[in-house]
């Protein structure tokens, strides 16, 4: 019985640990637009933090999903440490979702009609980096496809940092 | 016997308690530990600090001595404007009754002017778009040569929150964060007045010391207005600029170029073009990963137009590759520190011929690799001598940083 309880304490205080602050700390928010490179301020970053880069995407139910690719460069003592892609709405985990119903109004020669739509935000997990030594670093990204960026649909990636 | 049994009672209840409550600290424990986003706003600050001094007339003098290649121009068949080297004009003749836009200058209201008056706008990279800022000179007649103050022309701004630099004919100055220099001469040979003033808006945020030592140059360009004794000078190298230039306008080129530097060596690909935007969501500069057959058509195309030949290329419609190239059009082409520069004219059906300006290119190669630098629009010829110097130095050294800074 004794070990039971015991086993139930140790569960409960490895949860904890483990449940303080899941996605981490944002480190950056850098917003994208379509053809420019986007980076991150100067990062001071030690060996084994990992950053885990986010996507804050804004979708519109009466727009297709147009999928996109972002490329991104890690940069240390202006040495490349990763350089490779990610499709932004790639992912398992999603956080900060929020779902609302919007409208607008269309004229036409019938009159005016109020038209509907659901906005859907989200951010969803892409990529994880181990830094690998102490140092400065810069995040760079790029989308290279796909039109995301226009009517104020704002993309941003999000830098999260845990150890 | 009752008391042992209540005793064990106790016991078994306070043990109870005892784990529950422990559990109950770690629930609450689990439940506030899982925040689940933190954030944190990392907003850049605009260094828009109080450390505002003004400009002692030793300083002023600093960058009165600095490098500036100018020329003469007349205006109006009247006046004779030292501008600078780079600068484009247009002027234009305003009758008083039309006035509008300016109004008073100090105490003289414009449109009770007995005769028509020339504003001239000066143009630059910088003031393409109203980019930085804009300037213009406003020539009007007026046989009193006293009747303008500086005086006057401050009152006439109102309430004017910070002064850079003041003497008898110069103001610099910042007013609900936007910028401001104003210089006036008098023309006594044409009993004129001979006004300007640059504005920058309090729209573009950039730090409090670069706009200031910005407007203290235009007072040098200014001051230069009148100036009849221009020695022949120019700029020798991308250094030059940035020893001689406002920091400011050095770090717009150098901010586009830290993007075009990383679109070099990372992530341009194959026969993609990139044209980063400025801060004033303008195109600037592009860069362009030529494949092989691309980089030959731009080089036939240059021997063919040095040759005269350009008429007997079976196909010399180069679309989307180093530069537009269309059948009608006259070009021609100069080299310069290692750029080309491309001038066209085409005839519109009226007979009246076209021209718009200048494309300067430069090749570059980066681990063996073909690139094409050019300017996004066509500038003027005046204004090409900055790209060149500035494509040609990041052509050697993969950046636009200079040792000196």
């Amino acid at each position: 019985m004794c070990m039971f309880k015991n086993s139930i304490l140790a569960s409960f205080v490895v949860l904890c640990l483990a449940s303080c602050n899941p996605v981490g700390e944002t480190i950056a928010e850098i917003p994208l637009s379509v053809g420019e490179i986007s980076g991150s301020n100067v990062l001071d970053l030690k060996k084994g933090d990992v950053v885990t880069i986010w996507s804050k995407i804004t979708q519109r139910s009466d727009n297709d999903e147009i999928p996109f690719n972002v490329k991104y460069n890690i940069e240390s003592m202006g040495k490349s440490i990763a350089f490779d892609s990610l499709k932004a709405t790639n992912g398992e985990h999603i956080i900060n979702a929020e779902k609302s119903t919007e409208s607008y109004t269309q004229s036409s020669s019938e009159g005016d009609s109020t038209k509907y739509y659901t906005l859907k935000k989200f951010e969803v997990e892409n990529k994880k980096i181990t830094i690998p030594e102490d140092g400065k670093y810069n995040f760079d990204f790029k989308v290279v496809d796909g039109d995301y960026g226009f009517a104020n649909r704002d993309m941003l990636i999000i830098l999260r940092k845990t150890r | 016997m009752k008391i042992i049994n209540n005793l064990n009672f106790k016991i078994t209840f306070l043990t109870v308690k005892k784990s529950q409550f422990i559990l109950l600290i770690l629930c609450c424990l689990f439940a506030f530990a899982c925040k689940r986003v933190v954030k944190e706003e990392e907003e850049t600050t605009i260094d828009s600090s109080d450390d505002k001094e003004a400009v002692s007339t030793a300083e002023m003098q600093k960058i009165m001595a600095l490098k500036l290649p100018l020329k003469t121009v007349l205006i109006d068949k009247t006046f004779n404007l030292t501008i600078p080297e780079s600068a484009t004009f247009e002027a234009v003749k305003v009758e008083p009754q039309e006035e509008s836009k300016i109004g008073e200058i100090g105490n003289i209201d414009l449109k009770k002017l007995a005769e028509p008056y020339v504003y001239v706008t000066l143009n630059n990279t910088f003031t393409h778009h109203d980019e930085l800022y804009n300037e213009f000179i406003v020539i009007f007649k007026e046989n009193d040569s006293t009747r303008l103050t500086i005086k006057d022309i401050k009152d006439s701004f109102g309430q004017i929150d910070f002064v850079y630099f003041e003497d008898n004919n110069s103001l610099v100055f910042e007013q609900g964060d936007s910028f401001f220099t104003v210089h006036f001469d008098y023309d006594a040979v044409h009993k004129s007045y001979i006004f300007y003033k640059a504005e920058m808006s309090w729209s573009k945020k950039y730090p409090t010391k670069q706009r200031a030592d910005l407007f203290l140059h235009l007072l040098k360009q200014a001051k230069n207005l009148t100036n009849s004794h221009v020695v022949g000078t120019r700029f020798t190298s991308w250094e030059d600029y940035v020893q001689n230039s406002p920091a400011l306008e050095i770090e717009i080129a150098k901010g586009m170029f830290k993007k075009l530097e990383k679109e070099l060596k990372i992530f341009l690909t194959v026969d993609e073009k990139v044209s980063p935007r400025t801060p004033g969501n303008y195109t600037f500069v592009s860069l362009y990963l030529a494949p092989k057959d691309k980089e030959l058509d731009f080089y036939k195309f240059v021997d063919a137009v040095k040759t005269n030949q350009l008429g007997q290329l079976s196909d010399y419609s180069f679309r989307n590759g180093v530069y537009n190239v269309s059948s009608g059009n006259v070009y021609t082409v100069k080299q310069q520190e290692g750029c080309y520069l491309i001038d066209f004219s085409s005839k519109r059906y009226n007979g009246e011929v076209y021209k718009s300006g200048v494309t300067v290119i430069c090749p570059i190669t980066y681990k063996n690799k073909s690139y094409f630098m050019q300017t996004a629009d066509e500038i003027p010829a005046e204004d090409t001598d900055f790209f060149v110097k500035m494509f040609s130095f990041f052509s050697k050294n993969y950046t636009l940083d200079t040792k000196s800074n």
